[in-house]
C-alpha cells in the first residue's frame, strides 16, 4: 500500500511538472515514469503513459529514446494496455521518427512494437504477384500457402482479428468497412511501414499516415515511374480524380490521397486480402457469386458515371474482412481504376500477367481501343477464377482454345459457360456491349445460387 | 400554308420528320429526367438535356405548325420562330456538352489546363445568346430578312461546332468509352452535326442552292437527328433500369 501511495504521489508530481513545462522535466523523472508504467495501480500507469505523451509532443526525440525500454514491458499482460498507450502517444507525435527508431532496433523488438501500434496490419506482408516466367504451370495469381489471396499473415494478433478461414465464412456481412478520411499531404508525409511490391514501373508500400482527427491510419501507397513519352502526369491525375468520383460505392476501394510530384503516386485504404481464386479453390460458389455480384454492381455504378476500369484482373479485387463479423464473407472492393492501360502504353506491366488482360490490351492492332467492353472481358476473367479457382487461360494458351468449366460448376450453373464465353470473346462485338447487359445475364445464369 | 421550298410529297416527309423528332425529343426528355431523379451521374447534366429536348419539341411543333399553315401568324413569323427555336435547340445541346466538359469529376474548372476557362466560356455564350435574342426581336417585329437568315445559318454552324469541340474533347480525355457518358457524347455529336448542317443548308438557299434540294436535305438531317436521339433514349432507359 505504501508503495502504491508513493507511486501515486510521484505520478501526480511528474505529471504536474510535465504539464507545466515538459522541456525542463529531468531525466530522473522520466526514468521514474518508466518505472511507474509497471505500477500496480492502473491510474498511475495511465498517468505515466500521459507523461510520455506530453513529453513526446514537446520533444519527440527525448521520448523516442525510451521506446525500446517501453517495448520491453509489452509482454506483461497486466500493464500491456498502458504500455501500448504510451507507445501510441509517442508514435502519434512523430510517426516518421518512431519508424526510424524502430528500424534501429533488433527485428524482434521492432516487430512487437509495430504489432502493438498497428495490430494485425503490422504483421502482414503482401506476396508479389508472380509473372508468367515464375508461374509457368498456370496457377492463379497468389500463393496457395498464404492465409488468403496475395497476402500472408501471421502472429497471434492476426488471429485475433482474422480468425475466419474461407470455409468458415458462411454469409454476406451486414456491416460495411469504414471509409478512411481523405487527406491532402505531400509525397513525403507518409511513413513507410513495409514494402509490398517493386518492379520497373510500380512500387507499392504499406504506409501509416495521420488522419485529420489526429489518429494514425494504414494505407497502401503506390508510386509509378511515368513513361518517358506522353503526358502521363496529367492523364494520371484525371484518372485518379475519376476514381475518386465513384469511390463512395461500397465495392470500390476509396482513394485517400494522390499527387504527381515528384512522381505520380496514389494512396488508398489498406486492405489485406486480394484476388478471388481462393473462393473457387475452396469450392465456395455461393460466396463467389455474391462476390462477383458486388463487383458487377461496382462496374455498373462506375459506368453509369462515365468511369471505366480498363484493366480489371483478379488482382484488382481486394476483399475486406468485417472485424465484427468474422464468419461473414469478405466484402470485395475494386481497386486500380483507370491507370493500368495508361501504364501499359509503353511497356508490359510485370505485376499484371498478360493472360489476364483483354486482347485490346495486349495487341494494339485489330481488337480496338480499351473501353467499357474491356471491363466485360475483365469481369469474365475474374468470374472464371472466382468460380473455378484458376485462370481461364494458361500462359501458353489463348482464348481460342476454349474454356474448360468443371462439371460441378456446370451442373450448378448450366448457363455460366455461355456467359463466360461471351464475356471472354476475343472480338469486342461478340461480348456483352454494356456492363448492365452483362450483369443481367450473370444474374440470370446464377439465380439458383443460395447466398 | 407550306414553306415555299417544301412542295408536294416533301411536305408530308418534312411533317413526319418533325413528328418523329418530337417523339424522339419527348422520349429522351423522359429518360433524361429519370436519370436525373436516380442521380445516375454525379454531374448535373441531365437537367440541361431535359431543357434542350424540351426546346427540340418546341422546334418540332413550330416546324409542323408551319407546314400545316396558320391564320394566327404570318408565314415569315412562323419560319422565323422555327429557325430561332432550331438555333436554341443547337445552343442548349452545345451548352450541355460544355457543362459536361467542365463538370466531369477530374476537371478543375478554374484551372488553366483548358484553353477556355469555364467563366470565359459562359461569358462568350451569354454574348451569343444576346445576339440570338436580338434576332428573335427582329423576326417578331419586322419578319425574316435575308440578313437575319444569314446570321441564323452562321450561328447554327458556330454553335454546333462549339458543342462538338467540347464533346470531342471530353471523349478524348475521359476514357469513358462504352459508358452512358460516351453514348451521350457520341449521339450529341451526331445530332449537333445534323442540326448544324440543316442550319447551314437553310442559309445555303441564300447563296443560290436549289431550294428543293435544300428542303430535301434538311428533312433527311431532321430524320437522322431523331434517329440518333431515339438510340440515345434507349441507352438512357437501360441506364435507368440498371440503377433501380
Amino acid at each position: 500500500m505504501n508503495i502504491e501511495n508513493a507511486d501515486r504521489r510521484d505520478a501526480n508530481r511528474i505529471l504536474s511538472a510535465a504539464l507545466d513545462d515538459p522541456g525542463t522535466l529531468p531525466d530522473r523523472d522520466l526514468d521514474r515514469t518508466l518505472e511507474l508504467l509497471e505500477s500496480d495501480a492502473k491510474r498511475v500507469r495511465i498517468g505515466a503513459a500521459w507523461v510520455f505523451g506530453i513529453v513526446a509532443t514537446d520533444t519527440p526525440g527525448r521520448a523516442l529514446s525510451y521506446v525500446s525500454k517501453i517495448v520491453d514491458r509489452l509482454d506483461d499482460t497486466e500493464i500491456g494496455s498502458e504500455v501500448t498507450r504510451a507507445l501510441a502517444y509517442i508514435a502519434d507525435a512523430d510517426p516518421e521518427r518512431i519508424e526510424r527508431e524502430l528500424r534501429s532496433m533488433d527485428e524482434e523488438t521492432a516487430r512487437r512494437c509495430r504489432a502493438a501500434l498497428w495490430g494485425e496490419l503490422a504483421e502482414r506482408t503482401v506476396v508479389r504477384t508472380p509473372t508468367d516466367d515464375e508461374k509457368a504451370d498456370g496457377d492463379a495469381m497468389g500463393r496457395p500457402e498464404s492465409d488468403e489471396w496475395g497476402w500472408i499473415g501471421g502472429g497471434r494478433r492476426t488471429e485475433v482479428y482474422d480468425t475466419g478461414s474461407e470455409p468458415d465464412r458462411r454469409r454476406p456481412p451486414t456491416e460495411r468497412p469504414v471509409a478512411p478520411s481523405t487527406v491532402d499531404y505531400d509525397y513525403d508525409q507518409y511513413t513507410p511501414v513495409g514494402t509490398i511490391y517493386r518492379d520497373e514501373a510500380v512500387e507499392s508500400f504499406k504506409v501509416s499516415y495521420r488522419t485529420p482527427d489526429g489518429g494514425t491510419a494504414p494505407g497502401i501507397f503506390k508510386r509509378f515511374r511515368p513513361p518517358e513519352e506522353g503526358d502521363f502526369e496529367s492523364t494520371f491525375d484525371r484518372r485518379i480524380r475519376m476514381w475518386q468520383s465513384i469511390d463512395d460505392h461500397e465495392s470500390i476501394l476509396p482513394v485517400v490521397d494522390w499527387g504527381t510530384d515528384p512522381v505520380p503516386w496514389v494512396v488508398t485504404a489498406y486492405e489485406d486480402v486480394n484476388g478471388v481464386a481462393t473462393l473457387g479453390r475452396n469450392g465456395r460458389p455461393d460466396a463467389a457469386v455474391w462476390t462477383l455480384s458486388n463487383v458487377a454492381e461496382s462496374l455498373c455504378f462506375a459506368h453509369r458515371r462515365g468511369v471505366i476500369h480498363g484493366g480489371l484482373t483478379p488482382g484488382s479485387i481486394v476483399r475486406s474482412s468485417i472485424f465484427t463479423e468474422p464468419n461473414a464473407w469478405r466484402l470485395p472492393r475494386v481497386t486500380d481504376w483507370g491507370y493500368v492501360s495508361l501504364l501499359r502504353k509503353t511497356a508490359p506491366l510485370e505485376s499484371v500477367s498478360a493472360r489476364y488482360l483483354a486482347p485490346e490490351h495486349v495487341d494494339h492492332g485489330s481488337p480496338g481501343v480499351v473501353d467499357g467492353v474491356t471491363d466485360v472481358y475483365g469481369f469474365g476473367i475474374v468470374a472464371y477464377e472466382a468460380l473455378v479457382g484458376e485462370p481461364p487461360f494458361g500462359p501458353d494458351s489463348d482464348s481460342e482454345d476454349g474454356l474448360s468449366i468443371p462439371a460441378a460448376i456446370d451442373r450448378r450453373f448450366p448457363e455460366i459457360e455461355s456467359f463466360l464465353r461471351r464475356c471472354l470473346a476475343d472480338r469486342k462485338p461478340e461480348r456483352f456491349q454494356t456492363v448492365e447487359e452483362m450483369m443481367t445475364a450473370f444474374r440470370s445464369a446464377t439465380e439458383d445460387a443460395d447466398g | 400554308m407550306a414553306e415555299p421550298t417544301v412542295v408536294g410529297s416533301g411536305v408530308l416527309a418534312r411533317f413526319l420528320a418533325f413528328v418523329v423528332l418530337f417523339v424522339a425529343c419527348g422520349v429522351t426528355t423522359v429518360y433524361a429526367a429519370l436519370n436525373d431523379r436516380r442521380g445516375t451521374l454525379s454531374v448535373e447534366i441531365w437537367r440541361y438535356v431535359v431543357v434542350a429536348m424540351g426546346i427540340g419539341m418546341v422546334y418540332a411543333v413550330f416546324g409542323g405548325y408551319e407546314l400545316l399553315g396558320s391564320t394566327l401568324l404570318s408565314d415569315a413569323a412562323l419560319t422565323g420562330l422555327r429557325q430561332v427555336s432550331q438555333l436554341f435547340f443547337i445552343i442548349l445541346l452545345s451548352l450541355s456538352m460544355r457543362e459536361l466538359y467542365y463538370r466531369l469529376p477530374y476537371r478543375d474548372a478554374d484551372s488553366n489546363a483548358t484553353l477556355l476557362s469555364h467563366g470565359r466560356a459562359r461569358l462568350l455564350e451569354a454574348a451569343f445568346m444576346g445576339i440570338v435574342f436580338v434576332e428573335f426581336v427582329v423576326v417578331i417585329s419586322i419578319g425574316l430578312t435575308v440578313a437575319v437568315q444569314a446570321i441564323q445559318a452562321v450561328a447554327s454552324v458556330a454553335f454546333a461546332a462549339y458543342g462538338i469541340s467540347f464533346a470531342a474533347g471530353t471523349r478524348a480525355e475521359a476514357m469513358a468509352g462504352g459508358t452512358v457518358v460516351d453514348s451521350l457524347l457520341v449521339r450529341f455529336i451526331a445530332v449537333l452535326t445534323c442540326l448544324g448542317a440543316a442550319g447551314a443548308l437553310d442559309g445555303g438557299a441564300l447563296v443560290g442552292l436549289p431550294p428543293t434540294l435544300v428542303a430535301g436535305a434538311v428533312t433527311v438531317f431532321l430524320v437522322m437527328s431523331a434517329a440518333f436521339l431515339i438510340t440515345l433514349a434507349l441507352r438512357l432507359r437501360a441506364n435507368v433500369e440498371a440503377a433501380v
